[in-house]
């Protein structure tokens, strides 16, 4: 993951809200890919590995959030 | 962990769970749906599910919510829901949110999180009391233009009545409770983690820990009920609570607890409370009001020894508003 990857579009979507209600507006479906295509506009190297292995870390956490 | 920061950035964001390990921390998410779920859980899985918040979902350490609650909440508490457990407080709750402009939190794990901390004695009550504020303004914080906020409390935060009424004082309160041979017997069927000596310590109640090691679990649920109806009784000595009995629902939210709570319904909204009244609040299908007519001997025992005198003394409560 490049430093310019998915770690610094975390930190741009901490610092703004109209980006990441804009992104939280996505359609399941599409998600993935819409998210590609903003983050290439805005000049982040995020890949579809990058999206699915945070979302896989997510979801796991989440469920074992009883026990973290 | 993101880094602490005033809680502005997180204005879009909403306390979906506090994590209660060595380093406790706050997860946050954007809730894109109204809390329309029987209990808040439900709703923070649903938001949980979509794919913004597992790839961008945020961890803060608890300070944040500590700043927040220094504020003014965009949204004040408008009344607390306390209970002694089985006893319709997931109808209430239900036949609340049903109310236009209104949030409802319905055992929201934050606040639950804040409260196990603080009984645990790994939070001071200042500090309790600062992140109960923080919490409760993240949580409650309007949407959708909301102007009403409710918050249903776990049946053992009754005991915690005292921490509350301090993080929120003035706010009125009602104390839902039933017949105690019912709510025997539901716990007897299923029964609740509000029951667990785990929960609620053995000492809290004034059972001795290795009493309660060797003490069934119908006898250890029986007398920690007793405690949560003592614990009701107790404080309302300071406010004004309503005490309302199972038997009463669900006519008592319209003609008991929404005047209590000073909403005044507007046209529709009745009929709109009633249809909600009639679906089960906990699984589909059409809303019974359960009754068990022949408690269990040992069940009845038990009311008879633990309960029946709370139960007759909240009644003596509820005939004197």
């Amino acid at each position: 993951m490049s430093e310019h990857g998915l770690s610094a579009l975390r930190v741009r979507v901490c610092d703004d809200p109209l980006l990441a209600l804009r992104l939280r507006e996505l359609e399941p479906a599409t998600f993935d890919a819409e998210v590609l295509r903003i983050a290439e506009q805005l000049g982040y190297d995020v890949t579809h590995d990058d999206l699915r292995a945070a979302a896989a870390e997510a979801q796991q956490r989440w469920q074992l959030r009883w026990t973290l | 962990m993101d880094p602490v920061d005033d809680g502005a950035s997180l204005r879009e964001w909403t306390p979906v769970w506090i994590r209660t390990g060595a380093e406790p921390a706050v997860d946050w998410a954007i809730v894109a749906a109204p809390f329309t779920e029987p209990f808040f859980e439900q709703s923070a899985d649903r938001a949980m599910r979509h794919p913004f918040n597992r790839v961008f979902a945020r961890t803060t350490p608890l300070d944040v919510l500590r700043a927040l609650g220094t504020r003014e909440p965009a949204l004040a508490p408008n009344g607390f829901i306390f209970h002694m457990s089985r006893c319709g407080s997931t109808l209430v709750a239900q036949m609340l949110a049903a109310l236009p402009d209104t949030v409802v939190l319905s055992e929201a794990q934050p606040l639950d999180a804040i409260v196990t901390l603080h009984r645990a004695g790994r939070l001071a009550g200042d500090d309790a009391v600062a992140l109960l504020r923080g919490a409760v303004s993240a949580l409650g914080r309007p949407r959708r233009g909301e102007r009403r906020l409710f918050v249903k409390f776990h049946a053992s935060h009754v005991v915690e009545l005292p921490l509350i009424a301090r993080a929120f004082p003035n706010v009125p309160w009602v104390f839902l409770y039933r017949e105690p041979r019912a709510v025997l017997q539901s716990h007897a069927e299923t029964q609740g983690a509000e029951t667990f000596p785990e929960t609620v310590a053995p000492a809290s109640i004034g059972v001795d820990p290795s009493e309660a090691r060797n003490m069934h679990a119908d006898e250890y649920g029986a007398r920690v009920l007793a405690a949560f109806c003592r614990a009701a009784l107790r404080n309302a000595e300071n406010g004004s609570p309503l005490f309302v009995d199972y038997a009463r629902l669900p006519e008592a939210v319209l003609t008991e607890i929404l005047p209590f709570f000073g909403v005044a319904l507007e046209d529709g909204v009745a009929d709109r409370l009633h249809a909600v009244s009639r679906r089960d609040t906990k699984q589909l299908g059409d809303f019974q009001p359960r009754t068990h007519p022949a408690a269990a001997p040992r069940i009845d025992r038990l009311a008879t020894r633990w309960l029946d005198a709370e139960y007759a003394a909240l009644g003596e409560r509820s005939v004197l508003r």
